[in-house]
This record gives structure tokens, C-alpha cells and sequence, in this order.
């Protein structure tokens, strides 16, 4: 299957795209979700920072959590697509060198030469393969470190997301002692004004049971000097009302701020608890993060296959086995085997391969067609081993994604059956 | 029916006695209330003043405990 490079090209720009507005939306979904959670809790510039350390903490735990394995792999990706290049350039270094010397009168003397060039050419590229090789398995030993190093990582910023919490909570509890003091306080003054509203109770009572008599009195002057009395006892209960009004109204914004103190107390536990729950969640295994309902497109060969598929319709292939082991896997060079010419190999490829168990093919044949250009290019047109040809077409297998060790050891076979027939 | 002299004379000293201890108690509980609750209540804005601004110096410190912090993150 021939991948046009427009299409490559689109696929890689879409994929960036994909990327890049996954990563604003994780970040803008974490500032939307914890910012609504603490909405209203601090002014502007604390938010500001609660937010931003919040940010922080997160995007550490998810750089430890993916990002790192993605970095790793996009440079292992990016170091065999460079020796990828540098392969080819051998390769056209020497179609040019071949097509020089076949045009050159004197071919047949140099044919010596070239058959000595294109051996030590073939040397270096199995060299360089081997090399790919080599940097392939240490790269995914690197990825297996950085799991270690991930882990200890996240571990530090589940002590930092920790420490936050117990430093915050440790700094507010002065103040807490503070507000229960003034708390009791503010309660021993609400009983002694329900104490006195009681005894104003009484003393208007009292006032009530006095009048009463005085009404019972019968002389005038009696009662005017009683009753100059009993107008100082109401001005005195009136200034009980008064005393108690006052009061309240003072003791108003105190209790205001007393709300506004605990608040303020509730909205930084409440805060620090999110670094722990954050803590929690961070140094889960399986933590997800606000990942927005975005498909990343799989810059492989087959992706582009399906996705076209997807687009213009078509039949739907059998379940893809070839990422269910694991990518490590050693080429077998073997015994040397004798060698052969590419094109007869290249019918007895195809016969065989039409040969191979559906399940087997269908995991295979997205490689086929670079696999038979592979083959069809000149630099191997001469005489290659059994070993030469697997070293020649494993990589294309990885290019697309073709790690299952069955299909890869399914292809050596049919090479070896090739080579022990002819 | 007609009231004798003296009983008037009894009655009237009982109801001023009653009206000026009445009186005298209540102008006792408005001091005391005055001297104890009002000056609680003056003691306890002034300590909620300093609430408030050891509030405030308190979420400096949380402040200031999230940029130290978030270096130390930055620094992982």
C-alpha cells in the first residue's frame, strides 16, 4: 500500500492539532473544574496562585504520568526514522554508483568492483540496522527506567501535594484557636444580653404590677407623684431597650466577621484538601485527567487505511493482533543461508504469502506492498542471504507497527521456506 | 367607699418605696451591663479586628506556602 505523502502529511498536521488542543483543553479543563470549585473562596491574586500551584502540581503528575513514555518514544521514533534516512541515502549513493557503472563502457571490468562496493554497501547497512537495533532495545530499556523514575517522581509530588495541605492546615490552626476564643467570647455576651432582656422582662412586670396600684390610688396628688415615679421607671426600661438594641447592632459586623474569618478558615481547608485528593488521584495508576473526547490519529500506514476507510466505507478488517506483545524482539540471524536473486525470491514471497493463515496475512499485508518495493529496489536485485532479507524487511514491519512476535517469526518462516525450496 | 387618712398615707409609702427600688435596680442592671457586656463587647471587636488581620497575614503565609511549594513542584 503506497501512502501518499500528502496524506502523511495531513495525518502529521492534524495529529499536532490533535495534540496541541488536547493539552489546552487538559489545562483548561483543570482550571475550569478546580477554578468553579473555588469560586468566590480568596480575591483575585490568591486565586491567581492557589490556581497556578493547582495547575503545576497537575501537570506534573500527567507529565509523569504519559507524557515522559510519549517523549521517550516520539525520540525512539525520531532516531530510527534519522538512521531510516540515512539508510536511504546509502541506498541512493549506491543506485547511483550502479547506474554509473552500467553505462560505462568498460562495466564488465568494473562489475568486479561494484559486486566489492555493494557488498561492503550491504555491510554498512546491516551494520546500521544492527545499530538501529541496539539503540531500539535501549531506548525501551529507558522507558522501562523512566517507569522508576515516573514513580519516584510522582511520589515526590504526592509528599509536596501533602505538605501543602499539612503546612496550610498547621498555619491556620492558631487562628482557629483564636476564632474559638472569640467564639466563647461572643456566646458569653449573647447570654448576658438574654440575661438582661430577662431581667428587663421582670422590671416591666414589676412596672406593670405598680401602675396597677397606682390606678387603685384615689387622690390626685397621690398619683402625680407616684406616676412622676413610674414615668422614670419606663425611661430607665426604655434605656434597657436601648442598651440591648445597641448592642446587637454592634455585635452585628462582629458576627459578620467572625462568619467571614471561619469562612475564610473553611475555604483554605477545603482548598488544600483538593492537593490531596489530588495527591490521591495523581499517584493512581490509572488517573485520568479530564481527557476531552478527542481521537488522536495513529500517524501508521494502517490507521491512514482505516480512516479512509471510515470516510468512504468499505469492509471492516479483522481485529489488528500485531500490538499485542511486546515490541522488544531479537532478529534471528542464524545460520548463513545460500543466497538468491531478488526477483525469483520476490514471486516466491508473494506465492507464499497468499499461502500464510488469513489471520496471519491480514496483520502482514498493510507491509506488503513496501515490502515488494523493498525487494523490487535495485541495491537488491543481486544476491542476498536468508538473514540479508529478514534484516531487509523487519524494519518496514516496524515502520508499520508490526511488533507481534508470531506475524514477525510467521515472515522469517516464510523466508527460510523460500531459501529451502530454491 | 371612703378610704381612712393613715391607710392612704401607708399605701402611697409602699408604692414609692416599690417605684424607687424598682428604679434603683434597673438603673444597677443598665451600670453593670454597661461596665461587664458593653465592655466585653468592646474587648471582643478589637480582638476581631485582630482576627481579621491575622487572617489576612495568614493567607499571605498560605500564599507564600504555594509559591515555595510550587518551585519545589516546578523543581521535580
Amino acid at each position: 500500500m503506497n501512502i501518499n505523502p500528502f496524506h502523511r502529511n495531513n495525518v502529521d498536521t492534524i495529529n499536532r492539532r490533535v495534540d496541541q488542543l488536547t493539552e489546552d483543553n487538559n489545562r483548561e479543563n483543570v482550571r475550569e473544574s478546580f477554578g468553579d470549585k473555588i469560586s468566590g473562596y480568596f480575591n483575585d491574586k490568591i486565586t491567581k496562585v492557589v490556581v497556578s500551584t493547582y495547575d503545576s502540581l497537575e501537570f506534573k503528575f500527567k507529565t509523569y504520568q504519559h507524557d515522559k513514555v510519549d517523549t521517550k518514544q516520539a525520540r525512539m521514533t525520531a532516531d530510527r526514522d534519522r538512521d531510516q534516512s540515512q539508510l536511504n541515502k546509502i541506498n541512493e549513493r549506491i543506485a547511483s554508483f550502479e547506474a554509473k557503472i552500467a553505462t560505462d563502457s568498460q562495466g564488465k571490468r568494473w562489475s568486479g568492483e561494484l559486486a566489492g562496493a555493494r557488498t561492503s554497501a550491504l555491510r554498512e547497512l546491516n551494520d546500521l540496522r544492527r545499530q538501529l537495533e541496539t539503540r531500539v532495545s535501549s531506548t525501551s530499556s529507558e522507558i522501562s527506567n523512566t517507569s522508576e523514575v515516573r514513580a519516584k517522581k510522582k511520589e515526590e509530588l504526592q509528599t509536596v501535594a501533602n505538605r501543602i495541605d499539612s503546612r496550610a492546615t498547621k498555619r491556620l490552626e492558631p487562628l482557629e484557636r483564636q476564632k474559638t476564643r472569640l467564639e466563647e467570647a461572643n456566646k458569653e455576651i449573647n447570654t448576658e444580653i438574654e440575661n438582661y432582656i430577662e431581667q428587663k422582662a421582670g422590671f416591666q412586670t414589676e412596672r406593670d404590677g405598680l401602675k396597677s396600684e397606682l390606678d387603685q390610688a384615689v387622690t390626685q396628688g397621690e398619683r402625680v407623684a407616684l406616676r412622676r415615679l413610674l414615668g422614670q421607671i419606663d425611661r430607665e426600661i426604655a434605656g434597657v431597650d436601648r442598651d440591648i438594641r445597641g448592642l446587637k447592632k454592634e455585635l452585628q459586623p462582629i458576627t459578620t466577621d467572625m462568619v467571614s474569618v471561619q469562612r475564610n478558615i473553611d475555604n483554605w481547608k477545603v482548598t488544600s484538601n483538593h492537593f490531596v485528593e489530588m495527591a490521591k488521584r495523581g499517584s493512581s495508576p490509572d488517573v485520568h485527567y479530564n481527557v476531552p473526547n478527542t481521537e488522536r490519529v495513529e500517524n501508521t500506514p494502517r490507521t491512514v487505511m482505516e480512516n479512509d476507510r471510515r470516510t468512504f466505507g468499505g469492509e471492516e478488517p479483522e481485529e489488528d493482533i500485531s500490538d499485542s506483545n511486546p515490541p522488544e524482539h531479537n532478529i534471528n540471524m542464524g545460520p548463513q543461508m545460500p543466497t538468491m536473486i531478488s526477483s525469483a525470491f520476490v514471486s516466491e514471497f508473494i506465492h507464499e504469502f497468499n499461502d500464510l493463515p488469513e489471520g496471519m496475512s491480514n496483520t502482514l499485508s498493510p507491509a506488503l506492498l513496501d515490502m515488494q518495493r523493498e525487494l523490487n529496489n535495485p541495491i537488491n536485485t543481486g544476491h542476498l542471504t536468508a538473514d540479508e532479507y529478514k534484516a531487509l524487511l523487519h524494519p518496514i514491519l516496524q515502520n508499520y507497527s508490526i511488533r507481534n512476535i508470531g506475524a514477525i517469526h510467521a515472515l522469517d518462516t516464510l523466508v527460510d521456506r523460500i531459501f529451502s525450496r530454491i | 367607699m371612703q378610704v381612712p387618712i393613715q391607710a392612704h398615707d401607708e399605701q402611697q409609702d409602699e408604692l414609692e418605696i416599690k417605684a424607687q427600688d424598682l428604679l434603683a435596680r434597673i438603673q444597677a442592671a443598665r451600670d453593670t451591663f454597661e461596665q461587664t457586656t458593653l465592655n466585653k463587647v468592646e474587648s471582643l471587636t478589637k480582638n476581631v479586628e485582630i482576627l481579621k488581620e491575622d487572617m489576612e497575614k495568614t493567607s499571605d503565609d498560605i500564599v507564600n506556602i504555594l509559591e515555595e511549594e510550587k518551585k519545589n513542584i516546578e523543581a521535580i
